[in-house]
């Protein structure tokens, strides 16, 4: 989906839907099966697949507790789905975008760039990570608990700086509050369609539980 | 274009300096209190005594162009355009004027397919680029250059600083790359936080002649 | 001594493909950004995945020194920082320009010198495969000159430079240079000058002034322009 705006409100009524009941559960899954690109959309296929494994267990325990705990499954799945679609979906400045749109161009533009920045330092990290783990292969320091703390110390004062030189960075470009911009979205007919559809599922997911 | 009476700032102790309009470089070793004062000229930091004036002004009063070492750290926002026009909408330039000027400025350094891009994607010569732009974009009073050359290849390198050198852009920049010094209109030699030469390029390399701050280009002539 | 490879090394959706033979000397590896220089130091200190073979004679011992010193750090005093690699600070610390400074924090330290440090330690260690991607930035020309000397004291081993720099260059043994994905070996100066695309602006005037220096240092350069001029 191309409007962000549309997406986030797909996202909210889908996942409403599928927890109100089971039925919504199951409409919400076929809303997923029929109109997303399905696991190719997956991210990481195996942080979802820990996820899942994580939420099953609960699950299971659940229900051999006397909980409910497979109807509470049946309703996860459908919800982590469409969670992984809506995050790989994402292009790239749509918080700041959707964030202006919502709020404003005074706390939106703040809240967007803080977001934009945020997930700029998460970039940074993940690359860091990457060469941190090199540079101790190179002095021979396996990975272990033992050597988890300088990864973490490196990571953590390396972000510290880089928040430093943004901050200065941020001054030198006449940042004082808020911004001025017109946020632009693109809204295809079929977005709007799929929006309307998703927003049977809870409609349908409430008649269901009464 | 840049007035210095009597500042002391950390390591800094510079009773006078005055720069004409024009590029200025600043060259000297590491740890000499380059960055110290071009941060002074940016506005990004007070002086603890003397005054540091840019035009006339307080730094923090006048616009400057900053541009860093590492661009690639400090990339705030994930869209090209959105990090070019950024110091115009921060300073809340008409939303059409702003659009205009990102898309003039990026156009004067040759590459407005950049802003259609995602600055996680392009290279670090690119990046470069974008900073250069982002600073450029607000015309600013005073351009601020911190070694960027020292992290590029040669052509990224150039570039940057025909674009620098082309324009009447007022200048200042920090570099470790001589030959790019000695084409300023003042250089300054700093070290341990004294200005210890000033002038025209000829005059303070012709000083600096013995040692590893000469120009690579000026040597195949003696 | 020889490091042999024919291998396409991939990182973060590049590929480089790699062949070439090293033996003992200093063999300078030249290319624009992001070309894959440092995909081929990581695919040669075995950092990354890669396709193909990597075929060590004689080598014992490999280090690589990465471009942005900070991420070596692993310790929270300069002393310790030296011993993690297994070295003694009384030797190491002068090296670097930083006596004095044992209980630091290395954090604490600049830029540059941190990079000294570094360099000092895996110039130290000696070993004899060793990589330096882009070992020159951050440092002032006269930590550069250092460099060039402690490199052109590495007799009978392997020195793989990977970097852009273009003023303070030290004697090399052979050029490569990296463009469209490939590896290009140039062979051993005086011969590949000639063929070196990433020669830096004062080799390409003097060349161009018919100057055929032996090496591409900066006195090399100076000298064989003099005998131009007769």
């Amino acid at each position: 989906m191309r409007d962000p705006r549309l997406r986030i409100l797909s996202t909210i009524l889908l996942s409403a839907g599928a927890f109100i009941s089971p039925v919504g559960a199951v409409a919400a899954l076929l809303w997923w099966a029929l109109f997303t690109p399905r696991l190719k959309a997956v991210p990481h296929p195996r942080m979802l697949s820990g996820v899942v494994l994580m939420i099953s267990a609960t699950a299971i325990v659940s229900e051999l507790t006397g909980g409910l705990g497979l109807l509470y499954l049946l309703r996860m799945i459908p919800i982590l789905l469409i969670a992984a679609w809506a995050f790989s979906d994402r292009q790239e400045s749509e918080l700041l975008d959707v964030s202006v749109w919502m709020m404003g161009k005074r706390t939106g533009f703040d809240i967007g760039l803080m977001a934009e920045m945020g997930l700029q330092g998460l970039r940074m990290i993940n690359q860091d990570i990457v060469q941190v783990r090199q540079a101790m292969e190179i002095k021979g320091m396996k990975p272990s608990v033992r050597n988890l703390v300088p990864l973490a110390a490196n990571i953590v004062i390396n972000q510290l700086r880089r928040t430093e030189e943004t901050a200065k960075l941020l001054t030198v470009r006449g940042y004082s509050a808020g911004g001025e911009i017109e946020p632009t979205f693109l809204t295809e007919r079929r977005d709007l369609l799929l929006a309307v559809l998703a927003s049977a599922v809870p409609i349908l997911s409430l008649l269901a539980h009464w | 274009m840049i007035r210095i009476e009597g500042l002391r700032h950390h390591l800094l102790d510079v009773p006078s300096l005055i720069a004409k309009e024009g590029r200025v470089a600043v060259i000297g070793p590491n740890g000499a209190g380059k960055t110290t004062l071009l941060e002074l000229l940016s506005g990004m930091d007070k002086p603890r005594e003397g005054t540091v004036e840019v035009m006339g002004r307080r730094p923090e009063l006048a616009t400057v162009g900053w541009v860093g070492e590492f661009p690639d750290h400090t990339m705030l926002f994930s869209r090209v355009f959105d990090e070019v026009a950024s110091s115009l909408r921060f300073l809340k330039v008409p939303v059409d004027v702003a659009d205009r000027r990102t898309r003039a400025t990026m156009g004067m350094l040759g590459r407005p397919d950049l802003l259609l891009r995602g600055t996680g994607e392009i290279s670090g010569g690119e990046k470069a680029l974008v900073a250069l732009a982002a600073a450029l974009a607000p015309s600013p009073d005073l351009l601020v250059l911190d070694e960027v050359d020292s992290h590029l290849d040669e052509a990224s390198s150039r570039l940057i600083r025909e674009t620098v050198l082309s324009s009447d852009q007022r200048a200042v920049y920090c570099t470790q790359d001589m030959d790019h010094a000695a084409a300023a209109d003042l250089v300054l030699y700093i070290d341990g936080g004294r200005v210890m030469l000033r002038g025209p390029p000829e005059e303070v390399f012709a000083s600096l002649e013995g040692t590893c701050f000469y120009p690579s280009m000026w040597r195949l002539r003696r | 001594m020889r490091a042999e490879l024919e291998l396409m090394a991939s990182r973060e959706g590049f590929s480089l493909r790699c062949r070439a033979s090293y033996g003992p000397g200093v063999h300078l590896v030249s290319g624009a950004i992001g070309s894959g220089k440092t995909t081929m130091a990581l695919a040669m200190a075995g950092l990354v995945p890669f396709d193909g073979d990597l075929r060590f004679e004689g080598v014992e011992s490999k280090v690589m020194s990465l471009q942005f010193p900070e991420y070596h750090v692993t310790a929270a005093s300069v002393d310790d920082e030296v011993r993690s690699w297994g070295l003694d600070p009384g030797e190491v610390l002068p090296r670097a320009g930083l006596i004095g400074r044992n209980a630091v924090d290395p954090f604490k330290l600049s830029r540059g010198q941190l990079k000294r440090l570094n360099l000092a330690c895996v110039f130290a260690l000696d070993p004899d495969l060793l990589i330096l991607d882009e070992p020159f930035s951050s440092l002032d020309c006269r930590a550069k000159a250092k460099v060039c000397q402690a490199i052109g004291s590495r007799d009978g081993r392997i020195t793989m430079l990977f970097s852009h720099e273009r003023a303070m260059l030290p004697r090399v043994t052979t050029l490569s240079q990296i463009s469209d994905a490939e590896l290009e070996p140039l062979g051993a100066v005086p011969g590949s000058i000639g063929r070196w695309a990433g020669a830096p602006p004062y080799l390409r005037r003097a060349l161009e002034h018919g100057a055929r220096p032996r090496n591409i240092a900066m006195d090399d350069v100076e000298e064989a322009l003099c005998a131009t001029r007769g």
